[in-house]
């Protein structure tokens, strides 16, 4: 009975022209009784948003299947929804290309601005979450824009990999706090190393980050400048390999010319790549070798996984001085049977 | 004039665990040495001392020589001297390189020690034994990372002792400096002193390669002119 009256209180608000009254009370009509096909009916010419003006079709079509002009009308809309969809998605395929040409103009932060605006639009596309993740520097911003891409591209591996990274630093915020120092970004780094410390398991790890707090500060304090960890890992790499090849000068008479054994110069790369791996376990630096050998998430290199780098180095390294002492030993042998 | 100590405190590590087993293996080797009978050492010398003529001539020990010719000591006084300079100077290297990067600097040192007495007195036959080639190169690396150290030294006035706190650059300086005019004159006249000129001077030009040493915090902060 009350929805009888309700209806003709509606019908009688739209004649008058109270379109917004009539609207409330078709609504509460449908609340009531959701297979009312006469509200929805209304309601498909008193919605605004396109949207819900096709599901007010849906609805009378699902009752009454057979409503040749409101199927008509559901038709309209679905072309009106995908022009509207093509010119919108025309739109944003046009301001990512904008935000792509700032990035080459470094011009970073208008770029993401654009980017940001486009998904608060909600017309994201897959591109604009990519953009927003690569240039937000805030993990609490990447990871919900990668969680996006993803729901949008589900077969994008590339950014899985880097949502599963950022997920797993978002728990080891130690592990996070290294790699903002890796990038020579401080203040992230100190901010990190404070969300660390409320997480710390112990009073002695609590200790260590406050010590590591206080080393960064104190470069902050005395405007360190910044080295890329590529930087550190080619400078390091370099000391076996000299020694080797100052032992080798020794060994061949300073004549490098008439070195008998072709052996002993190879040795003289194996101790570069020995260099390097040592160097690579020693310094902390985000590299693909990380997570192509050890399967390591964060792509920063656990503790085991430097160790072992470091020992398979260290084999490198110390296999051609091994090579080069057999040599002199021979050489030593002749040396005393001639006294 | 002999350094007693750096009063400056450690930054990156607590203890100088690589400088205390240089000091350890030179002392334990000089202990094996003198249970030798005098002609076994002798020869002990002369097999494993580096001889810039047989290194020349390719024969001898070679590298053998010239790694175990830095552990080799003439004698206490000899090695209570070097070790001395290792302590006061190795340790805030060790510091700013880490101990395995410190040991193969110094090693490295060791080597050009030897290769620089080769290039100047190639015909020299008397074995050049001692750390000192070495300790100078760790001299070198704290006259390049630490000039403005404090180096506590042992000066005697007449007979009275003082121990005035001197800055390592001219401390180093005043040590480097007094090697060259003995090392021109034996270039020059082909004199074989007992003391390796040479061989401090070639220890010393290892001190260039001390940045690839380094630990990267210390390397920023040498690179950012601030104290290392």
């Amino acid at each position: 009975m009350r929805e009888d009256a309700l209806l003709q209180q509606a019908m009688s608000a739209v004649r008058a022209g109270h379109e917004l009254t009539a609207r409330d009370i078709f609504l509460d009509i449908v609340e009531i009784n959701p297979r009312n096909e006469t509200a929805w009916m209304w309601l498909t010419g008193l919605l605004d948003d396109l949207d819900d003006c096709i599901y007010a079709c849906e609805q009378v079509l699902d009752i009454n299947p057979n409503n040749v002009n409101v199927n008509q009308y559901l038709e309209q809309l679905l072309a009106e929804k995908k022009k509207r969809q093509e010119k919108q998605n025309l739109y944003v395929a046009e301001q990512v290309e904008r935000a792509r040409d700032l990035v080459k103009s470094k011009k970073h932060d208008e770029a993401l601005e654009l980017a940001r605006s486009l998904a608060k639009s909600g017309g994201a596309s897959a591109d604009v979450w990519r953009l927003i993740a690569e240039l937000s520097s805030d993990m609490d911003e990447r990871l919900p824009a990668l969680e996006n891409l993803l729901a949008l591209a589900p077969g994008d591996t590339q950014s899985r990999r880097e949502f599963e990274r950022l997920r797993h630093f978002k728990n080891n915020p130690l592990e996070l706090a290294a790699m903002y120092e890796e990038q020579g970004n401080i203040e992230k780094a100190i901010e990190a190393y404070g969300i660390a410390a409320l997480k710390a398991k112990s009073k002695a790890e609590q200790n260590d980050i406050y010590w590591k707090t206080v080393q960064i500060e104190n470069l902050r304090q005395d405007k360190i400048a910044y080295f890329s960890p590529a930087v550190s890992i080619a400078r390091l790499t370099v000391g076996p390999p000299l020694l080797y090849f100052m032992l080798l000068l020794v060994h061949v008479g300073m004549n490098l010319l008439i070195s008998s054994d072709f052996l002993l110069w190879i040795g003289f790369f194996w101790t570069l790549l020995g260099g390097y791996m040592i160097a690579l376990a020693s310094v902390r630096s985000h590299s693909r070798l990380w997570s192509l050998i050890f399967k390591d998430v964060s792509s920063g290199g656990t503790p085991i996984a430097r160790f072992f780098m470091a020992s398979a180095g260290w084999i490198l390294v110390l296999l051609p001085f091994v090579l080069l002492f057999v040599s002199a030993f021979e050489r030593l042998n002749a040396f005393i049977f001639s006294f | 004039m002999l350094p007693l100590n750096d009063t400056e405190p450690n930054r990156y590590s607590r203890f100088p665990y690589m400088t205390v087993v240089l000091i350890a293996v030179n002392t334990a080797i000089l202990i094996w040495e003198l249970t030798l009978p005098e002609d076994a050492l002798r020869g002990v010398f002369i097999v494993f001392g580096s001889t810039p003529s047989l290194l020349w001539a390719r024969e001898g020990a070679g590298i053998i020589s010239t790694m175990t010719s830095m552990f080799l000591h003439g004698g206490i006084d000899h090695l209570l001297g070097n070790m001395l300079f290792l302590w006061v100077f190795g340790r805030r290297v060790e510091d700013a390189c880490g101990a395995w990067r410190y040991l193969i600097f110094y090693l490295l040192a060791g080597t050009t020690s030897d290769l620089l007495t080769a290039l100047a007195l190639p015909r020299q036959s008397i074995p050049g034994i001692g750390a000192s080639g070495a300790i100078f190169g760790v001299m070198g690396a704290y006259f390049v990372l630490f000039p403005s150290g404090r180096i506590r030294t042992l000066w005697f006035i007449t007979f009275i002792p003082t121990w005035p706190r001197i800055r390592a650059f001219w401390f180093v300086l005043y040590y480097l400096l007094i090697q060259i005019p003995p090392a021109v004159f034996s270039y020059m006249n082909g004199v074989q002193y007992g003391t390796g000129y040479w061989a401090h001077l070639g220890g010393f030009s290892a001190c260039i390669f001390i940045p690839l040493f380094m630990r990267p915090e210390a390397f920023a902060r040498y690179m950012s002119d601030v104290p290392v």
